[in-house]
């Protein structure tokens, strides 16, 4: 009985998710995502195999976590062209059955968890190609690095977690929130460089850049969750999501550029 | 022998990379081969810091460990001959990117 109403509701929440993606289909929006999304994807790789190159050459850890973190944007991007794929098939099946519906939700559920974990990853490694450069001098050895990268994950984790749970409960304190965490990283590293003329270069820049066009995009979430203005909202995306392939498409333009030199 | 080897700054904070140049260097100068002792006393380090950069090096390819019955002295490896010869132009990398 209980079986028949888990089946039940798997097979309703489908619908309502089905009903909910025809109602918004919009070819013109679908092929823009994935024509960018593709950029995406292209770059990061690219960008991950320069910085690969440069890293085997060199082995300096900073480059290290940055090739990591372009790994982890790779996977993120992969994961958010299968959902794209998914809102396609989604579209035009007509007949869901029960089995469907059960191994849809779990691949989907897995999907999201997946593409969390390589976000909480990519953030995770960013972090640590920023910060190294300041903490150098007490990462000599093996066990001071996992301690290190460990303490970022879990402030990660934590952010993770308070973002979560006041986006459900208290949006307004999400939004204070952020403001306040990407202000005051944004600051770190503005502070930090300033002094010796690296705030500008290529992979701060770019760095800023994509911290900035990650608060945007969750200002921009937290607007729509309040008040339902839906119109203009895949046209925002596609902004922020053109600016990202800018900024990859810059860091990746250098990048190239040092691995002619030094390779 | 050993003054007339100048190390990169000195007299300055070296950072980790200027500190494996340094290494790098002096083995190059010592003809590619150098005892671990003198390799210490040249770059100027803590017994601690010096195990923790060697044991970086070997494990990045840099520099090979021969060890001959109790004795043992240290060799560029090919890569660490490659980083060595452009680490001017990486440097110029890592300013550049900020790294």
């Amino acid at each position: 009985m209980n079986q028949t109403i888990d089946n039940l509701t798997t097979l309703e929440t489908i619908k309502t998710i089905q009903e909910d993606i025809i109602n918004s289909f919009n070819t013109f929006n679908i092929t823009t995502e994935i024509i960018l999304i593709i950029f995406l994807i292209i770059f990061s790789y690219l960008i991950y195999k320069n910085a690969d190159k440069i890293y085997n050459f060199s082995g300096y850890e900073p480059i290290k976590y940055f090739k990591f973190t372009f790994l982890f944007f790779l996977i993120m991007n992969l994961i958010s062209f299968t959902m794209l794929i998914f809102q396609i098939i989604f579209y035009k099946i007509e007949i869901i059955t029960e089995n469907f519906a059960t191994i849809i939700i779990s691949t989907f559920s897995v999907t999201i968890i997946l593409y969390l974990i390589s976000f909480g990853l990519a953030t995770t490694y960013l972090i640590n190609s920023i910060l190294y450069k300041f903490f150098q001098k007490k990462l000599l050895n093996k066990f001071s690095k996992r301690l290190f990268f460990i303490f970022i994950l879990i402030l990660v984790i934590i952010h993770f977690i308070f973002y979560s749970i006041t986006f459900l409960f208290e949006q307004e304190i999400t939004l204070i929130y952020l403001i306040i965490t990407y202000s005051i990283l944004i600051g770190y590293i503005y502070f930090k460089t300033k002094s010796k003329k690296i705030f500008l270069q290529p992979h701060y820049l770019g760095l800023l850049l994509l911290i900035i066009l990650s608060l945007v995009s969750n200002v921009f979430d937290f607007i729509i969750y309040n008040t339902n203005y839906k119109i203009n909202y895949p046209q925002i995306e596609y902004i922020i999501d053109s600016f990202t392939v800018l900024v990859y498409a810059l860091i990746l333009s250098k990048l190239q550029k040092w691995t002619k030199k030094l390779i | 022998m050993d003054k007339k080897i100048n190390l990169n700054n000195t007299f300055k904070k070296r950072s980790k990379i200027d500190v494996i140049y340094d290494i790098l260097k002096i083995i190059y100068q010592n003809n590619n081969f150098i005892a671990p002792t003198k390799l210490m006393r040249t770059c100027n380090l803590s017994f601690q810091m010096f195990s923790d950069y060697i044991e970086d090096l070997k494990q990045k390819g840099f520099i090979h460990e021969n060890k001959k019955g109790k004795r043992s002295n240290y060799s560029l490896s090919i890569k660490g001959q490659n980083f060595f010869f452009k680490f001017k132009e990486f440097q110029k990398f890592l300013d550049e990117f900020g790294f």
